[in-house]
């Protein structure tokens, strides 16, 4: 069957030559008129559409799988084949031995997974250290019908922080194939397993150390704690609980160094998250005091703002930040804000 | 001195489960035994090392006539390596049975295949010497990996394949071994026990009937992922983008065709529930050969602990299972916290063995002391079902994964209602299967996996509701009364066994 194909392209693409050489004839013979003119430009517009069809399947091409990138890719061969008359086909079609025993060579060692059912095996070599992934892209992946390409995705999770794979592996959870549901609480349980033995190990250092040393370990199990509960492995009353936890280490830790602007902002984070929202706010403004810059807190300064229901405050807070592109959620809030607030000033004038 | 009989009308290959571990599917092995005195049984249980096990777990029934147990991590050589030319011939049919692995399309007569199995380990065939120290086995490895695997690493192929053939050629030498003559073979899982189930098949020429509870190559797959990612939990980036290292891969390869072979020697292939009839039809299993039974249980059994449950529902949560991490007892935990909140006299119990486990059972006591849960969320190891079901108020099953547990029958049995996740057949077990089935109501409430909120609000609604809370026994009650009584699944398997035997 495969055969028979590569015989219809071929005879195909030798009409189109066929074709493409008569159109030469009619344009360079003598008595090129009007009326000779039509045929040759409709012969020449047939042979590339016909050419441009056929060879970049000839030329073993990776078409892309959306038509609107396949149609792309058609385009182009059309565009080469029709602005140059001749030179065109011609080049490409001998491209085409070249391309083909140039992907011939590149294939060759996977040839027999076409068969298989199993699922294809990674190079080490091809794999180890890759690309990073894109988690728009991997978002994208997920949504897919075929289970395969959303169990890839589930494993290209771990490429990315904690923080950006979570939200994913959680969509996964409710996955209706038993392998990526697994698979995705499988990485979760990891995750929240590895931050509870941080936990674990350093409460025991705690109590072997001496006040000098305590500072940072205080800092650090807060820190822990507060992961726990910031990238979602726990919630509703245990995450109460890990966050009273946190609340309860840091305290600690400032009764050493009250002075510390990273930890009196993670006490204020802290405070926010549990909803003490005027106590945030005083520690926020402390940390300020201690030298955290102020634009860094002007976020956190329209949540509490946004809790306390003063709207035209979190509109101002929001017009002064100069976002990242690196946080495309807090860029459509800001943005958000921002219309609104010009929106206000339009009506106000 | 009495004669050991030399027959028994079916022989059951069983893989580490009963008699030696407690659980849902020894449970079932002990009900069709016990249930089905008319046949004889013999036993061939296969397990990891003989210091894994503490001996039997049931009493054995009078019915059982003959027990042998093999170790499949024992040592293998006893005698030092010694170089040898190796059947070449052997090896170039073998080649054409991988294959058909990589191509199940493709053509392989079971006549050739049946040559190949029943002369493996025969020293007019194929033995373990030839394929661990012969010069033909090892230009074949090097062939393959070369052709397939090349760009992996040689070392971890080669032991890869060295290590997935020992156990092979050790249940070949238990299949020559094995001296009863036997009815009908019965495996409860494919993998190890399904493949000596094959040879048996072959040798013998008496009929595999193979009951898969959950699907064995599934399983597999999830603990080779768990031990990956537990192994390498400092430096999870560093994982292959399958989630696995490349030999793991070649594990699951394995076992795929391991099931892929036993599906085609096996005659009646039975699950549990149509889910996983589909699963066995989509890895190979031929749709005429598969049918569903479903579990069943003893009403009877239980009418004593309905009758000690108190007027008052207790305030007793309940957690049936091995504490291992397949059944995420650490989402039950965390859910207490919550029910707690709101229910402050209420206590979690989590009965079940404790052994299999051990760092898992550790992790679960911390989670306890972390969330400050300590003497409201108690360990009870294991218990008489009857005795401590009456006790408990909502039986709570919080798995990731399932088949078709039989806890749920058992808390029907007992008058309680069941919280358990969405996996397996437990919808349709708690919810009902057909329109006539959903009719007869909920009996208990279905919540997503690893979501502790929503088991602990459902735990909750079902304790302060007491309407509700009657209203899912009773459905349970009928449930169970109408679709899964043990006389039902045991004429079921009679007639199996007969057919069988008649063969």
């Amino acid at each position: 069957m495969k055969v028979f194909y590569i015989l219809l392209e071929s005879a195909f693409l030798a009409l189109a030559l066929g074709l493409e050489i008569t159109v030469l004839q009619l344009v360079l013979s003598e008595s090129l008129s009007g009326q000779n003119l039509l045929p040759a430009l409709l012969g020449h517009l047939v042979t590339s559409i016909v050419a441009a069809y056929i060879l970049p399947k000839s030329m073993m091409l990776d078409l892309p799988d959306p038509l609107v990138a396949r149609l792309k890719v058609y385009f182009l061969f059309f565009v080469i084949i029709f602005y140059l008359p001749v030179l065109g086909l011609i080049g490409l079609c001998l491209a085409v031995p070249f391309k083909a025993l140039h992907g011939h060579k590149r294939e060759k060692p996977n040839s027999f997974m076409h068969t298989n059912k199993i699922r294809d095996f990674p190079s080490e070599s091809a794999v180890a250290g890759g690309p990073a992934v894109n988690l728009h892209s991997l978002n994208d992946l997920y949504r897919s019908r075929n289970p395969e390409r959303r169990l890839q995705a589930v494993y290209a999770t771990l490429k990315l922080k904690d923080r950006d794979a979570i939200p994913l592996l959680r969509t996964a959870l409710a996955d209706p194939i038993d392998d990526i549901r697994l698979l995705a609480y499988t990485l979760m349980d990891r995750k929240e397993y590895r931050l509870s033995k941080h936990i674990e190990n350093t409460k025991q250092e705690l109590e072997k150390k001496e006040n000098s040393g305590r500072k940072q370990l205080y800092r650090q199990i807060a820190s822990y704690y507060w992961e726990l509960a910031h990238l979602g492995l726990v919630q509703g009353e245990a995450k109460n609980h890990v966050l009273g936890m946190a609340y309860k280490y840091i305290e600690l830790g400032l009764e050493y160094s009250p002075e510390d602007c990273g930890l009196r902002f993670q006490y204020a984070q802290i405070l926010l998250r549990l909803g003490k929202y005027q106590l945030a706010f005083e520690q926020f403004k402390k940390a300020e005091i201690l030298g955290i810059e102020h634009v860094s807190l002007l976020t956190y300064y329209a949540e509490i703002a946004f809790h306390n229901r003063r709207y035209y405050e979190v509109k101002q807070l929001m017009t002064a930040i100069e976002l990242p592109a690196a946080y495309p959620l807090l860029t459509t809030a800001a943005r958000f804000w921002q219309m609104r607030s010009n929106a206000t000033a339009t009506e106000i004038r | 001195m009495q004669q050991q009989p030399k027959y028994a009308d079916i022989t059951l290959l069983l893989e580490g489960t009963y008699p030696f571990i407690r659980g849902g599917v020894s449970s079932w092995v002990h009900q069709i035994i016990e249930g089905l005195p008319q046949y004889t049984f013999s036993i061939i249980f296969l397990g990891s090392r003989k210091s894994d096990y503490s001996g039997l777990q049931y009493t054995l029934a009078r019915n059982v006539v003959h027990i042998e147990s093999h170790y499949l991590w024992d040592t293998f050589f006893s005698s030092p390596p010694k170089a040898c030319k190796g059947n070449e011939a052997y090896l170039e049919e073998a080649a054409k049975l991988h294959d058909w692995f990589r191509n199940p399309c493709s053509d392989f007569q079971e006549s050739d295949l049946k040559r190949l199995l029943v002369s493996l380990g025969e020293p007019s065939g194929f033995t373990a010497e030839e394929f661990y120290f012969s010069d033909a086995s090892w230009r074949h490895i090097c062939e393959y990996y070369s052709r397939y695997n090349e760009g992996n690493s040689f070392i971890h192929y080669l032991w890869t394949i060295k290590s997935t053939h020992i156990p092979l050629f050790m249940l070949a030498g238990i299949a020559r071994r094995f001296s009863m003559a036997t009815g009908a073979f019965h495996s409860i899982s494919t993998g190890f026990a399904g493949f000596l189930g094959v040879l048996l098949n072959y040798r013998t020429a008496r009929p595999l009937i193979l009951t898969e509870h959950g699907i064995y190559t599934k399983e597999r797959k999830m603990d080779l992922q768990t031990l990956f990612i537990k192994e390498h939990r400092d430096s999870l980036s560093d994982m292959l983008y399958m989630g696995m290292q490349y030999q793991e891969l070649l594990w699951i390869r394995y076992f795929e065709s391991l099931g892929r072979l036993i599906y085609k020697a096996s005659n009646p292939i039975i699950s549990l529930y149509e889910s996983n009839r589909k699963r066995q039809i989509a890895d190979g299993a031929e749709r005429a050969r598969t049918q569903v039974i479903p579990n069943g249980m003893e009403m009877d059994r239980f009418r004593p602990a309905r009758a000690q449950r108190p007027e008052k529902i207790p305030l007793v949560i309940g957690f049936l299972g091995r504490i291992v991490p397949i059944k995420d007892v650490k989402t039950f935990i965390r859910a207490m916290r919550t029910v707690l909140a709101q229910l402050p006299e209420a206590e979690g119990w989590l009965i079940g063995p404790q052994e299999e486990d051990k760092e898992y059972v550790e992790e679960c006591k911390s989670l306890i002391q972390e969330l400050g849960l300590e003497g409201k969320v108690i360990f009870l190891g294991f218990q008489t079902v009857t005795d401590i079901l009456p006790r408990v108020g909502v039986l709570v099953l919080t798995s990731i994964s399932e088949a078709f547990p039989l806890v749920l029958l058992e808390a029907f049995a007992s008058g309680l209602p069941v919280v358990t996740t969405d996996v397996g057949a437990c919808r349709e077990i708690i919810e009902g299967n057909s329109d006539e089935d959903r009719a007869l109501g909920c009996a208990g409430i279905v919540t997503p996996i690893a979501d502790p909120e929503a088991t602990a609000e459902a735990v909750v609604t079902l304790l302060t509701d007491e309407n509700r809370w009657r209203a899912a026994t009773k459905a349970g009650l009928d449930r169970l009364e109408k679709y899964y009584t043990q006389s039902g699944m045991l004429d079921s398997y009679k007639k199996v066994y007969d057919d069988a035997l008649m063969q």
